[in-house]
């Protein structure tokens, strides 16, 4: 072992450990901090509009590819309720997927421009923090879909130099904010 | 030669031909095989397409020029389309060139001239002649000496530096600018004038490339084929297979004798450690690293010989690895990952993946300091910095996880294979456990001064760094089994990710450490790094450490 410790090399092993008297655990380490700033409340209904397009015809195609069952079955009666049940569970899902889920994921959806960069932090079940350092800021686009132009909303897309967060992108601010924002970015980038 | 129009080597016309054959070769054998079942159509199809190529070829030659022209490299080409291209000179960042045997035989080489932008090389001349090729490198260098300014005198001086080995502490620092302005953007080289001295740091001599080929075991690849043809072999295959067998020397005795499988393992095992010994040596064949100014040069192989040129201000992330019994042999390999297209994963050409992922094909552990001083003459393999160990429950999440699988696997394996299947579960529980416990004890991750760094692996050692003007963004990802843990991973993305196949990514950090880290590394590579987040992570644990004992068995510290 000891000729392992004396290896000149990357990989020493005698890597400092942890103090053996405390790891403590707060809570939630991704618990919003006091200075992050919430998207446009807009972002809710936009969502809710673009998540109904995609889960509506989905579920009425499903229910509708369902009709057969009670046909195929030899207990028509039994067929009938599979497919009520088929029914009540796509709505149970629609809703939560257009009411809950826009909602939810708002809440959980903030940004804040500081000294250090720019911070995005998002996500219900898988959260994400996402830090750009200022300087790292190649260029900011503000980017409106058809949707988002009637709610008065706007993207903000921070492209980098990077690999694999090549551009990072913050939904549903208002207009105003996201020029702002986007100003601000490039302008602080120039220090 | 300014405003002196060049043209291709007239060989660039057979190259062509040779190129477009290489690329529809398997169209061609189809072809081939139609013709020769009596599809005559299929021939002639074959001799005009081959005759166009070699038509495209031919004018290729002939469209094809080049100048060097008020500080620009002029690339015009093209007949009814027609391109024309101009490339500062003062950006042109490297010109790299490959000549495989044909090339040699004709004196030319392909030719590339990089600037740092894009996926793709600025320019591909194939083929030049040798002279040429010198002609343009010394006048691109001449001429970046007259863009450049005062800088070159700076570079000049440090031409005289003798033979090897460099004194890293005389290397001078050129890295200062490199906070300011996105470092991927690179900026122009600081030319050196041609008559600049290159300074031989490396070279690695025939028997340490055949000692390291042999131990890389690249053959084990390998092994599936083995198995194929094993359970091919098993079968009796089809009516002209079992025909063709007839005429064989009656051998199925010997398939009963013990002795024939271990005389056949011993066989290929001697076989895959030769094929990769030799694969190692013919690749690295004559490998030499040399330095003039800011450049680093690269050139190796027997057969392809290949020669590329890496600005060091183009370097992001520099890796070091080895597997275990290189590390018995104290041999190691350094790869480095850069910005702009070349030796990115989808662009493998030759030059870019020698360059980059095969920086240092081989060195002794010891050398290691050395040739990343060259790298950045603050750059050391890492005893310096503050390793710390990932969560305490690493250990315990990894063993769950492996034991669970083991058992999954065992479980399948006695399905398949009868009840002695199932006593295979326990090996592989044992063989879960100790992977857990010795793939938890392999995470280290520091956050230096200058740089963070993560070093992981069980077989295959990894140890990346990279330093903070090389972070371009850093991202938290707590999935929800990370919840459960109260676990989080830190991901720090650079501008060149690929060819070191091991990134910044680190797993299994408490939830708090790793936000705090992210933060860390964001306000560092800022250049902000002040107040609370300044003190170390560990003094910041400590701190905490009174206020709530809400504590965890932790692994146990390395003998």
């Amino acid at each position: 072992m000891s000729d392992v410790a004396k290896a000149p090399v990357p990989f020493p092993d005698d890597a400092a450990p942890f103090p053996d008297d405390a790891v403590p655990f707060p809570d939630d380490a991704f618990a919003f901090p006091d200075d992050v700033i919430a998207v446009d409340p807009r972002h809710v209904t936009a969502q809710r509009c673009v998540m109904a397009m995609i889960v509506i015809p989905l579920g009425i195609g499903l229910c509708a590819s369902c009709l057969a069952i009670p046909f195929a079955m030899d207990s028509a009666v039994w067929g009938w309720i599979i497919l009520a049940a088929i029914v009540m569970l796509t709505v149970i899902v629609a809703a939560l997927l257009i009411g809950v889920f826009p909602r939810a994921d708002y809440r959980r959806y903030r940004y804040r421009l500081n000294d250090q960069g720019f911070e995005i932090r998002s996500g219900i079940f898988w959260r994400n923090i996402i830090l750009v350092p200022h300087e790292r800021v190649q260029h900011a686009d503000v980017t409106q879909g058809p949707l988002q132009r009637h709610f008065g909303l706007s993207n903000l897309t921070i492209h980098t130099a990077g690999t694999h967060n090549a551009t990072v992108v913050l939904e549903g601010l208002s207009e105003q904010v996201a020029q702002q924002l986007r100003d601000q970015l490039v302008g602080k980038r120039g220090r | 030669m300014s405003g002196d129009v060049r043209r291709l080597h007239p060989s660039s016309i057979l190259f062509g031909l040779l190129r477009t054959i290489k690329q529809f070769l398997f169209a061609l054998l189809v072809t081939i095989f139609l013709a020769s079942s009596g599809n005559q159509w299929a021939l002639l199809g074959t001799a005009i397409a081959l005759g166009f190529s070699g038509i495209k070829s031919v004018f290729d030659y002939i469209t094809v020029r080049y100048q060097i022209r008020d500080g620009d490299l002029i690339v015009d080409e093209g007949l009814i389309f027609k391109r024309h291209r101009t490339v500062p000179v003062e950006r042109i960042q490297n010109i790299d060139h490959l000549q495989n045997p044909i090339h040699r035989f004709f004196d030319v080489a392909e030719v590339r001239v990089e600037t740092a932008s894009g996926k793709d090389p600025e320019a591909v001349l194939r083929v030049l002649s040798m002279t040429d090729l010198q002609r343009l490198q010394e006048n691109i260098f001449s001429q970046q000496s007259v863009c450049g300014d005062e800088k070159i005198v700076a570079v000049a001086d440090e031409g005289i530096v003798g033979p090897k080995p460099v004194d890293p502490v005389q290397s001078p620092t050129t890295q200062e600018g490199s906070t300011e302005g996105n470092p991927a953007e690179g900026k122009p080289i600081q030319a050196q004038p041609a008559q600049a001295q290159p300074t031989q740091v490396y070279e690695i001599p025939l028997s340490m490339l055949l000692k390291y080929g042999a131990v890389s075991f690249r053959g084990l690849t390998l092994i599936p084929v083995v198995f194929g043809f094993y359970w091919q072999w098993q079968w009796s295959g089809p009516e002209s297979y079992r025909r063709f067998r007839g005429n064989l020397p009656d051998v199925s005795w010997l398939q009963t004798s013990w002795f024939v499988y271990i005389a056949a393992a011993l066989c290929f095992v001697l076989f895959v450690v030769l094929g990769s010994a030799g694969w190692f040596a013919i690749r690295f064949y004559g490998y030499r690293m040399t330095r003039s100014g800011d450049d680093i040069r690269v050139s190796c192989g027997l057969l392809t010989r290949v020669s590329a040129t890496i600005p060091r201000d183009k370097i992001q992330l520099v890796s070091v690895q080895s597997n275990l019994v290189a590390r018995w042999l104290g041999l190691a390999t350094i790869r480095i990952e850069t910005a702009g297209g070349a030796g990115t994963e989808n662009n493998k050409q030759a030059e870019g993946v020698l360059a980059r992922m095969w920086f240092v094909p081989v060195c002794r552990q010891s050398d290691v300091d050395r040739l990343l001083h060259e790298i950045r003459s603050d750059l050391s393999a890492g005893e310096d910095l503050p390793w710390q160990a990932t969560s305490p429950r690493t250990r315990r999440r990894l063993l769950r996880l492996y034991v669970a699988l083991a058992v999954l696997i065992g479980l399948i394996y006695g399905y398949l294979g009868g009840v002695g299947g199932y006593f295979a579960t326990p090996v592989f529980i044992g063989m879960g456990v100790w992977t857990a416990i010795r793939y938890s004890r392999s995470l280290r991750y520091a956050r230096g001064p200058d740089r963070v760094a993560y070093r992981s692996g069980l077989w295959i050692r990894r140890a990346s760094m990279l330093f903070y003007d090389r972070v371009q963004s850093v991202v938290v990802t707590q999935g929800i089994l990370d919840r459960r843990w109260n676990m989080a991973r830190v991901k720090v993305d650079s501008a060149g990710s690929g060819p070191a196949k091991h990134r910044i990514e680190v797993a299994y950090l408490d939830a708090d450490f790793a936000a705090h880290e992210a933060a860390a590394i964001c306000a560092s590579a800022t250049g902000m790094l002040t107040g609370d987040l300044k003190q170390s992570s560990e003094i910041k644990r400590r701190d905490d450490a009174g206020a709530a004992p809400k504590m965890l068995p932790r692994p146990v510290a390395r003998p």
